[in-house]
């Protein structure tokens, strides 16, 4: 049927296909029932409208570097890998957007963006893989979302197809939009529960003049905090503030050699603009972190110093996955997010569940926008290291929510978060996949779906 | 299609991917590999990505996959370049794991088991005091064997059937015809020999290498995958010329080309692009061989002028 509908040689059914599109970047794998790779908008509106008609689950799919398990097939079906649909259609400066296809490479359309001197911020720490279709899916986002925002900032427009076979022209090509319901906003975040993006318009801004950053280091996590908290409040917004804590730096000297200061945390502040002002504004951050009891602060505005001083972050994750002898780093609540201020209590509440499970746990993110990464470190082929880390999970998650945060702040829900999302917006995220998708075929299972445990589906044996 | 084995072999075989378990399970399957990969780059195929080639490693190393054609094509369908790596935030060991698992797989692709019959059924007097061993038959392994006053040896060293996932018995047999010859010297080209060569007493031609003549512009084409020392020395030999430098792969190692032709085109176009119009210097006989059907190119050994 499908193969009448778009064509042969769109259809991957040979096995090999079948199970390495079974996996994201989650901890999590099951096997499609079949791949199909459209070209066209055309080619997704006839497989929609077979999947709807025959009831089979459709999980569209970017670059699968999902982390919670978006684009994992837990119910068969159809998997719909966009990455062919990557043409970059339009670039408009006067008019402040580019239209692209969904499978567009993040980095590729910044790369094409930079020749005009524009560029689309989000900056996702995938950027050089992820797509624009899974950005917009996740609302994903990076470090440079405290001045920024996310990707659901830049969306203008998008054009969709929903069951049971139709496409949608939603939102705008202008900056501004009051004319009814913003649609386009709802597929934000919506993990291709509810339809498949094939177009999306996107707001591009200027490129900065110039960047500096600063690193300062600190002998206690409060005091690390209090930093953040002044940068902030004098009104400096930097353009990244991260947050690294002990046994991230721990990790990274052990691994890098790059002699991060062996302190309790370390601050990374970046700031962009006009070369004059951020002269000025990295001065003045450096002066604030010393008042807030830095023990050191450095700063540059050379662009080879610069990537040493981020080697050290960029060099987290790897370092956290060969820091534990058999243990390795699993993505497990390794995405909440916090008001700002409770930063140092977040940390240091994650800390104290480490020792009390002793799973080491590492935490990291952007401070300056209180999305933190906390990397946990299992030895994933006993089940029992697995039992003991999602009751470790829901503590943690208790103390997210007694902070007054959030599940996840920039990747998503999937299988792997889905038990701790707030359970009032459930009922009415239900009636509207209910309402759009009827038959439940758009990646079925999913966010406020999910029953149970997240420990099944493991990609881990 | 189905290599023949005895339950002894097997064993071996299951070992062999078994000693990457935890390297595999540390993969985090973030996909970064993939903007590095050539052929993932040609194909945009999940299977054709290293991170496709190592679940799918994964999935027959715990049994949750079972060999067939398609998982042959897919761990073949590399090229070894070693990209990959060079942009894996986990320095996960892709081509390591990558070779475990071919190694562990019991069926050939078509191309492979005649290129495999090919490079055994080779045979040419081992002979005179120095070995030049060259895998290719082009008439620069002549010239440059009376220039060495060496005797060649067209068959090379065999690395392209370890690279196969083969055990290297060719190799094995060389080593012996050129103990039994007596042979004093043996001057080999591609870096991958090095390892077989190790007991004997065995020079890199590079090492011979004085100087290079060139006049202008070029790009000089250096896999990734050779190994350190070798991209020194070539490096040296260009410094203070007008040269740019390529890693990427042009797909021109024989069981890659011949099992894969059309990617390898792609990928030697893509090369021949990323010289900018300068005439390209190969660092390869096999890359030369294959890229001269596409552009404008010279191989390291045409231009070399030779110590002494």
């Amino acid at each position: 049927m499908l193969e009448d509908a778009i064509g042969k040689e769109k259809i991957l059914a040979d096995k090999a296909s079948l199970y390495s599109y079974g996996f994201d970047a989650s901890i999590h794998h099951a096997m499609p029932s079949v791949v199909v790779t459209p070209k066209s908008e055309e080619d997704v509106i006839e497989i929609i409208k077979i999947a709807h008609e025959n009831a089979i689950p459709v999980i569209a799919r970017g670059a699968g570097t999902a982390l919670s398990g978006q684009a994992v097939p837990i119910k068969g079906g159809i998997i719909l890998d966009m990455a062919a649909m990557n043409k970059i259609k339009e670039i408009k400066i006067e008019n402040f957007y580019c239209k692209v296809e969904p499978g567009v490479v993040y980095g590729e359309l910044n790369k094409q963006l930079a020749k005009y001197g524009f560029f689309f911020p989000p900056s996702p720490g995938s950027g050089d893989v992820c797509t624009i279709g899974g950005m917009i899916a996740t609302n994903a986002s990076g470090m440079r979302a405290i001045k920024y925002g996310a990707t659901r900032d830049y969306v203008l427009g998008l054009r969709a197809v929903f069951p049971p076979g139709k496409a949608y022209a939603l939102g705008s090509s202008t900056l501004k939009n009051s004319s009814g319901y913003q649609i386009e906003r709802l597929l934000v975040g919506s993990e291709g529960t509810l339809g498949v993006i094939t177009e999306a318009t996107i707001k591009i801004i200027p490129l900065p003049e110039k960047r500096g950053v600063a690193l300062a280091s600190f002998d206690s996590l409060h005091d690390a905090g209090k930093g953040v908290a002044n940068i902030i409040a004098a009104g400096i917004i930097p353009s990244a503030l991260e947050i690294m804590d002990k046994v991230c730096i721990q990790a990274v000297n052990k691994s890098m050699n790059i002699g991060l200061p062996d302190v309790e945390a370390i601050l990374i502040i970046e700031k962009d603009g006009k070369e004059e002002e951020i002269k000025k504004d990295i001065e003045r951050i450096a002066e604030i972190c010393r008042k807030s009891n830095a023990k050191d602060v450095v700063f540059t505005f050379d662009e080879k110093e610069m990537a040493n001083l981020w080697k050290g972050r960029k060099g987290v994750l790897p370092s956290l996955s060969r820091y534990g002898g058999n243990k390795i780093s699993v993505s497990l609540a390794d995405d909440m997010a916090v008001p700002i201020s409770k930063i140092p209590d977040a940390v240091k509440a994650f800390q104290e569940l480490s020792r009390k499970y002793g799973i080491l746990i590492g935490t990291y993110g952007h401070a300056g926008d209180g999305n933190l990464h906390t990397k946990i470190l299992i030895d994933p082929t006993s089940e029992e290291e697995w039992k003991k880390a999602e009751k470790l999970v829901d503590e943690i998650y208790k103390v997210v929510y007694e902070l007054g945060g959030i599940v996840s702040g920039e990747h998503g829900i999937g299988i792997s978060k889905a038990p701790w999302m707030v359970k009032e917006n459930i009922e009415l995220m239900e009636k509207i996949k209910a309402a759009i998708d009827p038959k439940n075929i758009m990646n079925p299972g999913k966010m406020m779906q999910w029953k149970g445990s997240i420990i099944t589906n493991l990609r881990y044996r | 299609m189905e290599r023949k084995h005895n339950n002894q072999f097997t064993l071996q075989v299951i070992k062999m991917l078994e000693k990457y378990h935890k390297e595999i399970l540390t993969c985090t399957g973030c996909a970064f590999c993939k903007k590095a990969c050539q052929v993932y780059f040609h194909t945009r195929k999940e299977k054709d990505s290293p991170k496709g080639r190592i679940m799918i490693s994964y999935g027959l190393l715990t049994g949750e996959l079972k060999e067939d054609a398609s998982i042959i094509e897919s761990l073949q369908k590399c090229a070894l370049c070693r990209l990959c790596e060079s942009v894996c935030p986990s320095m996960i060991k892709i081509t390591d794991i990558i070779r475990a698992a071919r190694h562990d797989l019991k069926g050939m692709l078509p191309e492979h088991e005649r290129i495999l019959r090919e490079i055994e059924a080779w045979d040419e007097p081992v002979e005179g005091e120095i070995l030049l061993v060259m895998n290719s038959r082009n008439e620069i392994v002549d010239e440059i064997a009376k220039k060495l006053h060496a005797t060649a040896w067209h068959g090379g060293c065999g690395a392209a059937i370890e690279r196969m996932g083969r055990e290297n018995k060719f190799a094995e047999k060389l080593i012996k015809k050129i103990k039994e010859a007596g042979i004093k010297q043996v001057i080999y080209y591609e870096p991958y020999c090095r390892k077989y060569f190790e007991d004997l007493n065995a020079v890199n031609i590079i090492d011979m290498i004085e100087d290079v003549e060139i006049n202008g512009s070029y790009a000089v084409h250096i896999p990734y995958d050779f190994d350190d020392e070798f991209v020194e020395k070539v490096k040296s030999l260009f410094k203070g010329k007008d040269v740019m430098y390529i890693h990427e792969c042009c797909g021109g190692r024989i069981e890659f080309r011949e099992a894969f032709p059309e990617e390898a085109e792609k990928m030697a176009n893509d090369v021949i692009q990323k010289s900018k119009g300068r005439k390209i210097i190969t660092t390869s006989l096999e890359c030369y061989e294959h890229l001269k059907k596409y552009g404008n190119v010279v191989d390291l050994l045409h231009i070399a002028k030779f110590k002494g």
